[in-house]
């Protein structure tokens, strides 16, 4: 099956001190099938939200994005810039590719109905009466099992709790029925006991809609239970995209072995030992550039070469990985390879 | 909001409040006034020139101004609260007569300031933030820069003349033709002076709400919710007025609430400089002749007026953001 989106040598870029760009995203890319779930994991500062946003033309005014493919639903958007092809993104947005947001209660206009917010989606994209439509987000509402959608859609966003909000939400994205969904950490604000419980309507619907989506996260469990491909960002670069299965066989990338390493397993208590980290931080928009790997001054296993070129990519079981031992780690099976 | 039981009771928490605040104020006004010196039987024994020690007490004896001054202030508090506000001995009417009569006049040039500069500095504010840093942006802010840093008593004389004076489309003052007939010509002259005098007191409260409405729209616009709209495809129109633009207005409501009490007291110059027949005036007056039962009922007024308006500014506010309403 085709790739209902396909993204390839995607760029962002941020204005620093005088004319100079900052880039965000750098040379990315990737492909999701109808029905699958691409993750897409790093820690904050990676490139994550700047791709998600990237992709509905949603960027900041003064970003500066290119593409030299942005196919999503048939429809090849690299050309279009978002600032001169205002009409052709906005039909685009909620209608061939939508959004989840984070945070749920900023996300939702707090003076406006539940109803009006969820009806207007609808609107933007057909022409209907604001009667039909109000039918149909009754409907959405119900389909995101929201209990008594019938009052819940002349409730404001406040009368809502935090997991009920983010049904709106998700309501909100489904009313034009995209071919994409992007996820941007779409459980983080929420509680833990709510978290599985909207992540099993998103893949409810989406086994129901064969929606393709892009879930945006740094929960691992959440990717290891979910996800059929990954794709691992470092510094605004994918590091490694591969399978899930494979990548949580043996992940191949330094980089991907580290935040496995820190993640906390179950039966972990808090107690000591305390979880490995990862020691540094992400370089700043600012301080990329240098010759080498980015990762360099933070792997465990760097090598003197890692220091001079960037690796490329290598080709590995189940995707790729930008790491001059990937083959080497691919080939190791982890101690931890029984994760999720 | 006001028919469930919540509602009512903080309406009813709301309007008692503001009968507490009334009275207080009417309570600070009696004291500063009974502070300063002079009171309304010198003022009249001077100008009639014959200020002998027994008319003065006479006419004392007469006003009810000999008594203790406690019992003056049980008197004048039990007036208040039966809304008798007594007789003005200089005008030789009674208080609520003068008032009544000059009211409209004050209540028309406050709403048509208001509504200027609401209107007019939140259109302004609005078309600035959206097109912050641009050409119209920078002609916006300069002149909402202008008339916030201007004098009112002086924009009211630069209008004058040059509108006025020189061009002679409006009238100096008053509000309304020598010999005006009634009907809707009548409607037509009011209009016709109710030009100059509403552009100067409005012009520096519309310059405040021209930068407050800029500053909101541009903080409202970086806002997620508005991120989410645009994620669903709205067009910019509807996005701006039904997202950017309701949420941006909630704090120009508030600031016109704060500020009803200081566009009252800004009416008594305007109204000086215009001869406008107001409240502003008859307090002007009032003050200088020493009437104080004139000035304390003025004054009382003027306390009903600004309580009036931020009660109706919270039942505004209740309206626009459900957020609002209930809690006291």
């Amino acid at each position: 099956m085709d790739p209902v989106l396909d993204v390839d040598g995607l760029f962002v870029s941020f204005p620093g001190h005088g004319r100079t760009l900052l880039p965000a995203v750098e040379d990315l890319g990737f492909a999701v099938r109808p029905g699958e779930t691409l993750a897409i994991v790093g820690e904050s500062g990676c490139g994550k939200s700047a791709t998600a946003l990237a992709l509905l033309g949603l960027l900041p005014r003064h970003a500066v994005a290119s593409a030299r493919r942005l196919r999503i639903a048939g429809t090849d958007l690299a050309e279009a810039d978002p600032q001169a092809c205002r009409e052709i993104w906005r039909r685009h947005r909620g209608g061939r590719i939508a959004m989840i947001f984070q945070e749920p209660l900023t996300s939702l206009n707090p003076v406006l109905t539940i109803g009006e917010q969820v009806a207007e989606a609808v609107r933007a994209h057909e022409a209907v009466s604001w009667r039909a439509a109000r039918g149909r987000a009754f409907d959405l509402l119900r389909r995101v099992r929201i209990p008594q959608a019938e009052q819940r859609l002349d409730a404001y966003p406040h009368q809502l709790s935090g997991g009920m909000r983010q049904r709106v939400v998700i309501a909100m994205a489904l009313a034009c029925r995209p071919a994409v969904l992007v996820a941007d950490e779409p459980t983080t604000a929420l509680d833990v006991t709510v978290q599985a419980r909207v992540l099993d309507l998103i893949a409810e619907i989406q086994e129901e809609t064969r929606t393709a989506l892009v879930l945006i996260t740094h929960d691992l469990g959440v990717v290891a239970d979910r996800a059929d491909r990954v794709l691992v960002m470092y510094a605004g670069r994918a590091v490694e995209s591969r399978a899930a299965s494979a990548l949580f066989a043996a992940p191949a990338h330094p980089y991907t072995r580290a935040l496995l390493a820190a993640r906390p397993r179950p039966g972990w208590t808090g107690a000591r030992p305390r979880l490995p980290e990862i020691p540094g931080r992400v370089p700043g928009l600012g301080e990329r550039g240098a010759a080498g790997c980015p990762f360099a001054p933070r792997c465990a296993a760097v090598l003197p070469a890692c220091r001079i070129g960037r690796p490329d990519l290598i080709v590995l079981d189940g995707g790729t990985a930008a790491c001059l031992r990937a083959g080497e780690f691919a080939a190791q099976e982890t101690p931890r390879a029984a994760f999720g | 909001m006001i028919r469930t039981p919540a509602g009512r009771l903080f309406w009813a928490r709301r309007l008692a409040q503001m009968v507490l605040v009334v009275l207080s104020i009417g309570t600070v006004n009696f004291l500063l006034l009974h502070l300063a010196p002079g009171d309304a039987a010198q003022v009249l024994a001077g100008e009639s020139g014959s200020a002998s020690p027994e008319y003065l007490a006479a006419l004392r004896r007469q006003f009810g101004l000999d008594r203790p001054f406690p019992v003056q202030f049980g008197h004048y508090i039990l007036r208040l609260v039966t809304f008798d506000l007594g007789f003005s001995h200089r005008q030789g009417l009674p208080v609520a007569t003068l008032i009544l009569d000059r009211l409209p006049a004050t209540l028309l040039l406050m709403s048509a300031s208001i509504g200027l500069a609401v209107l007019l500095g939140g259109a302004l504010g609005f078309l600035a933030a959206r097109r912050a840093g641009g050409l119209a942006d920078a002609l916006i802010s300069g002149l909402a820069l202008l008339f916030y840093a201007t004098p009112v008593f002086w924009v009211g004389l630069m209008l004058t003349v040059v509108f006025a004076v020189w061009l002679d489309w409006f009238p100096v003052g008053g509000m309304r033709a020598i010999g005006a007939t009634s009907g809707p010509g009548a409607i037509l002259d009011i209009a016709h002076h109710l030009v100059l005098p509403p552009t100067t007191l409005g012009l520096f409260y519309m310059a405040t709400y021209t930068r407050l409405m800029r500053a909101s729209v541009l903080d409202v616009q970086d806002r997620d919710f508005v991120r989410t709209a645009r994620a669903k495809g709205l067009a910019d129109g509807r996005i701006a007025w039904r997202h950017v633009l309701r949420n941006a207005t909630l704090p120009i409501v508030t600031t016109v609430g704060v500020q009803v009490g200081s566009i009252l007291g800004g009416a008594v110059l305007v109204e000086t400089v215009f001869s406008w027949p107001g409240l502003g005036r008859l307090a002007f007056e009032a003050l200088f002749q020493r009437d104080l039962n004139l000035l304390l009922g003025i004054l009382f007024l003027s306390s009903i007026l600004v309580g009036v308006a931020n009660l109706a500014v919270d039942l505004a506010y209740a309206r626009l953001d459900p957020r609002i309403g209930l809690q006291g």
